[in-house]
This record gives C-alpha cells, sequence and structure tokens, in this order.
C-alpha cells in the first residue's frame, strides 16, 4: 500500500526538523571492477565488494526555527557533524523503517523571495555506517 | 475556531476600525443586505468581502494561503472614489499583518487592484494574498 509523503520526517534529536515539505534520501554504490579479456566485453566486479557505499539525505521546505540555519552559519566545523540524526519512512500505522547514524551537514541554502515565506534546502552525507531498522 | 472565522473577523475588525475607511463607505460586508425583491438595499459606497483559501502545509506544521478579494461598489459615476477607497485599503492592509486568534499572519500584500464599469455602478477589485500559520 502506498504511503503519504507527509509521513516520511527527518529528525534532530528525536525531533522531526521544523518546515520540511520535501525531503530525499539517495544510496549511491560503485563495485571494483576487475573485466578482464576473458569476460568477452562484459563487465564484471569483485563479488561481495563495493568500492564506494555513500548515504545522503536532503531535506527542503519553509524555514521555521532555525536550527538547520543555525548548523550552517555556526562558525565551529564541530557543529556540521551530527549523531544524532535519523530519517523515518513513512508508515501509516506499524512502526517506521528508519536509518540513524552520524551524518555531515554538507550544504545549506535559504530563499527569500519577496511576497512569500523563506525557504531552504539541506544537504546530510553519512559518515561512517548507518544502521536501518526495520519497522514492524 | 477555524481560520475562515478568525481571518475574517480580524480583517473586518480592521477595516471597521480605520476612521478614514469608514468616513468613505457606508459598511463593510461579507454578505450585503437582500431587499424584498431580492436585490440589495446596501447604501453605496460599499466594501464586500470574499476569502478564498488553500492549503500551505509543512510536515510539521499547518498552514493557509488566503486570497482576499476586496469588493469596492460606488455609484458617484466616476472611478475616484473607488480608488480612493483602494487606497485606505492598501494604507490599512498591505504589509499590516493582522493578529488572529490562534494564527499567525507571516504575510499580507496586496496583489493586484482594479475598477471596472458595472451597469453604472463602480465595481473595484483588490487581491490580498495572506500566508496563515496554525499555532
Amino acid at each position: 500500500m502506498a504511503t503519504a509523503g507527509r509521513l516520511c520526517v527527518i529528525k534532530k534529536a528525536g525531533t522531526a526538523i521544523a518546515g520540511l515539505r520535501v525531503n530525499s534520501i539517495t544510496w549511491n554504490g560503485a563495485g571494483i571492477d576487475v573485466t578482464d579479456k576473458g569476460d568477452g566485453a562484459f563487465q564484471t566486479f569483485l563479488t561481495d565488494v563495493l568500492a564506494t557505499d555513500t548515504l545522503e539525505i536532503s531535506g527542503e521546505g519553509i524555514e521555521d526555527g532555525n536550527v538547520l540555519r543555525n548548523l550552517a552559519l555556526s562558525t565551529d566545523p564541530a557543529d556540521k557533524f551530527m549523531t544524532d540524526l535519523t530519517y523515518e519512512f513513512a508508515a501509516d500505522a506499524d512502526a517506521a523503517d528508519t536509518i540513524s547514524g552520524s551524518f555531515i551537514l554538507t550544504s545549506y541554502s535559504e530563499g527569500s523571495p519577496y511576497q512569500e515565506a523563506n525557504t531552504f534546502t539541506a544537504t546530510f552525507v553519512r559518515n561512517g555506517a548507518h544502521t536501518f531498522t526495520a519497522g514492524a | 475556531m477555524a481560520v475562515e472565522v478568525d481571518f475574517q473577523t480580524a480583517i473586518y475588525a480592521t477595516l471597521i476600525g480605520d476612521t478614514p475607511l469608514m468616513a468613505m463607505v457606508q459598511a463593510v460586508y461579507s454578505k450585503k443586505p437582500q431587499d424584498n425583491d431580492a436585490g440589495s438595499n446596501a447604501a453605496f459606497p460599499y466594501i464586500t468581502m470574499r476569502f478564498f483559501y488553500s492549503e500551505n502545509d509543512t510536515k510539521s506544521e499547518n498552514g493557509h494561503n488566503c486570497l482576499l478579494r476586496l469588493h469596492t461598489w460606488s455609484r458617484t459615476g466616476s472611478d475616484k472614489e473607488t480608488k480612493q477607497i483602494q487606497g485606505l485599503l492598501y494604507n490599512l492592509l498591505h504589509k499590516n499583518e493582522p493578529s488572529v486568534t490562534g494564527h499567525t499572519v507571516i504575510s499580507l500584500v496586496r496583489e493586484s487592484s482594479d475598477v471596472a464599469d458595472d451597469d453604472g455602478t463602480t465595481h473595484g477589485v483588490c487581491d490580498y494574498r495572506a500566508l496563515i500559520q496554525v499555532n
């Protein structure tokens, strides 16, 4: 069954980041190419090994509460490193799937259109391995 | 309460509370009074209000995007009175966010203003856009 996008949230320290309208998650992996002449031109990868495994979380919405703005504009680099970020997938009735781990805030932009509310976009990149917990 | 009630109450109070505006118009209506012949017996000039809402939620808060349409009705035979009233409305509402029970008005701006002849009645239409957050 489909689930509503509004139920999918990014939380910091257990509290949903205010003002979000869209959040997304992107995983990318790349294998190690071991193609040789014997593979007959078919690309072949080293079994069960990934050269890179990246996970990125991003969000955009209406600025409300300034949590991410304060982190982005802090002059202390340590503020960009977060251990309390979770990504909670949408679940209508059952417990939601969640991702938790260490993330780095790598981009933040904020727009102030004249006749609209302030908007923002932010990107978090996983730092080390994450923990994925399947919901009920 | 509902934003439909609370925001309209705030706008109505703002309009009828303004001495220069009320010196120019006879009344402000959400629904103008009806005469026995089903026409209107509202004395000119007067203002009527309409409110169009759409939802403007985020994942953590609810909000509304309201188009406030203020109609100005005049029978002086020229546009001047209507435009004077529209100017007073602009001074009252543009970038002047009212206090609304249970809500925060983030922004209130005029988007357009128009005057047209409506079979002998000068009909002004001003659209204002309000961004409203539910507290």
